[in-house]
């Protein structure tokens, strides 16, 4: 670990890369069952909690058109289209969670069904066109969150109609 | 432009996608893998981006 903080110090931009990274991922929580880890479990911790990462980029893993279009953007690294990337350095538990906390439950959610289709583990189901979540099988990698167009249109707004991750991706593709 | 890629952990899946992402690099860009899971030294510290996958394990054992 002291070897990633002198990094911090010399590198200008650290990326957390997958949710392992991002948040601790399946190694932090799905070996508890979906449940939270007691403070004497909680051995796998993110990135985030030692330095600070200028980006973060979701998924278990993430998909490589994501990767690609990261790495052909890197000469705009620390330009505002990397602003999505930036704003998930600031999640530290990214789970359907998040999506409930920052979407359903501020009633955003629009029942478009795109957090359903991206679960890699199948643990969303849209019911009466409202996300309804496994618990048990979420592992935590941050998709649902990264992908619903109803944040990303509030990153928008809140970035003055700075580009989003869903046009990231779309471009990427 | 350098690129480094850091595993400290996980399953490996990180790694693999991001060969798959990276392999049509853009011709100014030079990726370095470092596992460090492997023990294979230090990375490079003339780097211009890093990304690190894996969680960090806090065990002492
Ligand atoms: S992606 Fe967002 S808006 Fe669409 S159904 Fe899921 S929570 Fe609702
Ligand atoms: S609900 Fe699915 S997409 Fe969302 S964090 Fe859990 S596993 Fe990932």
């Amino acid at each position: 670990m002291e070897l990633i903080a002198s990094l911090r110090e010399k590198v200008k931009t650290i990326v957390s890369f997958g949710s392992c990274a991002a948040v601790g991922g399946i190694m932090r929580f799905f070996i508890r069952g979906g449940q939270e880890p007691k403070p004497w479990q909680a051995t796998h911790l993110p990135l985030g909690q030692f330095i600070a990462p200028d980006l973060s980029v979701v998924g278990c893993p993430p998909s490589p058109q994501t990767i690609s279009r990261l790495i052909s953007s890197l000469s705009d690294a620390g330009k505002d289209i990397f602003n999505p990337y930036k704003k998930l350095t600031q999640k530290t538990r990214l789970s359907c969670f998040d999506l409930l906390d920052d979407v359903t439950n501020m009633q955003l959610c629009v029942g478009c069904r795109i957090c359903e289709k991206v679960c890699p583990s199948l643990a969303i189901q849209i019911v009466d066109k409202l996300p309804e979540f496994i618990v048990e099988r979420c592992i935590r990698c941050g998709v649902c969150y990264a992908h619903c167009p109803q944040l990303n249109k509030k990153w928008k707004k809140e970035d003055k109609g700075q580009p989003s991750l869903q046009t990231n991706l779309k471009r990427a593709e | 432009m350098k690129i480094s890629f850091i595993e400290i952990g996980g399953c490996g899946g990180c790694s693999l996608t991001f060969m798959r992402g990276s392999s049509n690099l853009p011709d100014n860009c030079e990726i370095v893998y470092f596992p460090l899971t492997l023990d294979v030294g230090e990375p490079p510290e003339e780097t211009d981006i890093i990304f690190i996958s894996g969680s960090v394990c806090v065990q002492d054992d």
